[in-house]
């Protein structure tokens, strides 16, 4: 059986075009709510990472002002730091002298005896006294014991640079005697053998020439 | 006049719609995602900052932990170097130890007070005079290397001098000279501290 349509073309193109029209709305319809749901979560993300970044930076405002709060107990440490450095500086390099003087006179050969004894930080020991020179001795000893000294000043930490200025055979209250003098430096961290070997060279007051007078009898 | 075609309707209602979704995209979800993208990177900032807080706290922390010992600290580092030079004090500790060692304190001469290389501290040079035995002399500068207050020997001399009294009986004793250095606190510490 056949199916005929009386109605006229323009009627049916007519109804077609309502129905594209409805579509048309329809799709419009959608689209408006596909934006609407986009841009409503966006907003939301929005709205909550807003709040998340509040309330972080009120955490930080509140950890800072813990912070400025304890800033007194840091302060304080630098200070200290700084004092200690200061009184580090101050008080750096003390010679123990109580313990040189005592090792000088442990060594000190008991055949001679100090009558003057002088120190410096910077130019070291000056030792000045006199020596028993027996009139009796034979071979005669003479100024051994001044050798003695010498090489035992030099076998201390402390000293470097051991030498005699004078030895001179003098009467002292009737008696034969002989006089010396002799000079040590002090080793400190700025002025130490090596330290003098490198930047001094005076004769006579280097290492290296002293180790041979203070170790020759 | 021309009506338009049902196509041509349909073709300018989609341009249509096309225009509004795009103008809507433009002005009205990328701002907003833009808006979220900047948040995310002032989140990483805040997260930056909240840790170097964080640091800060617990390093201030720290130090507040150490608080009783850097005050015991500051306290030997004030007596070993004073913001004022306190001679009085200086003078009893050397006195009292000169007594505990058994020697004769004879003689103090303090020279004016210098400023060191740095200008960080002061520096008070005392000379002493003393009068007694060697082993005394030797434990007077021991005792004097442990004072409270930082001393320090730069120079001296020992000397043995002789005396003979009226009964014509001869004595000696050892004339001791030292040249002590005693230190002040220069004024720059102090006015950071008092910052």
């Amino acid at each position: 059986m056949m199916r005929i349509n009386l109605l006229p073309p323009e009627i049916l193109e007519k109804r077609r075009a309502e129905k594209r029209i409805i579509y048309v709305a329809l799709l419009a319809l959608l689209v408006f709510i596909v934006l609407a749901v986009v841009w409503v979560f966006a907003f939301v993300r929005v709205d909550a990472k807003q709040q998340d970044l509040d309330a972080r930076l009120q955490e930080i405002q509140a950890t800072q002002s813990k912070a400025d709060m304890l800033a007194i107990f840091e302060d304080k440490e630098q200070d200290l730091q700084a004092r200690q450095v200061i009184a580090d500086a101050a008080l750096a390099d003390r010679m123990n002298w109580a313990k040189l003087f005592d090792e000088v006179s442990l060594v000190m050969p008991t055949d001679l005896w100090v009558t003057n004894f002088s120190w410096d930080e910077a130019t070291g020991l000056t030792i000045d006294g006199y020596a028993v020179d027996s009139a009796t001795d034979s071979p005669d000893l003479g100024h051994k014991s001044i050798a003695k000294m010498l090489v035992r000043l030099a076998d201390l930490d402390d000293l470097y640079d051991v030498w005699l200025e004078n030895a001179v055979k003098v009467e002292y209250a009737e008696q034969p005697a002989i006089q010396f003098s002799s000079t040590a430096r002090v080793v400190t961290s700025t002025s130490s053998p090596s330290a003098d070997a490198t930047t001094t060279a005076v004769p006579g007051e280097t290492s290296e020439t002293s180790t041979p007078t203070a170790t020759t009898p | 006049m021309n009506k338009l075609s049902s196509i041509n309707q349909m073709i300018i209602a989609g341009v249509l719609i096309l225009l509004v979704t795009v103008a809507v995209v433009a002005f009205g979800i990328m701002p907003l995602l833009q808006e979220a993208s900047d948040i995310d990177t002032q989140m990483a900032e805040a997260d930056t900052q909240m840790q170097t807080a964080e640091a800060l706290v617990q390093r201030r922390l720290d130090a507040k932990a150490r608080a009783a010992e850097n005050e015991v600290a500051l306290m030997q580092i004030a007596n070993q170097l004073p913001e004022s030079p306190e001679l009085p004090s200086v003078i009893i500790e050397l006195q009292d130890t000169a007594n505990a060692t058994g020697l004769d304190f004879v003689q103090i001469t303090p020279a004016p007070l210098e400023d060191s290389e740095d200008g960080t501290y002061t520096i008070g040079s005392l000379v002493v005079v003393l009068h007694g035995e060697w082993a005394d002399i030797i434990e007077y500068t021991r005792k004097i290397d442990k004072l409270s207050r930082g001393v320090r020997t730069t120079l001296g001399s020992f000397e043995r001098v002789e005396e003979t009294d009226e009964a014509g009986l001869t004595t000696s004793y050892i004339s001791a000279q030292m040249t002590l250095e005693v230190y002040v606190m220069g004024s720059t510490a102090t006015a950071s501290s008092a910052q």
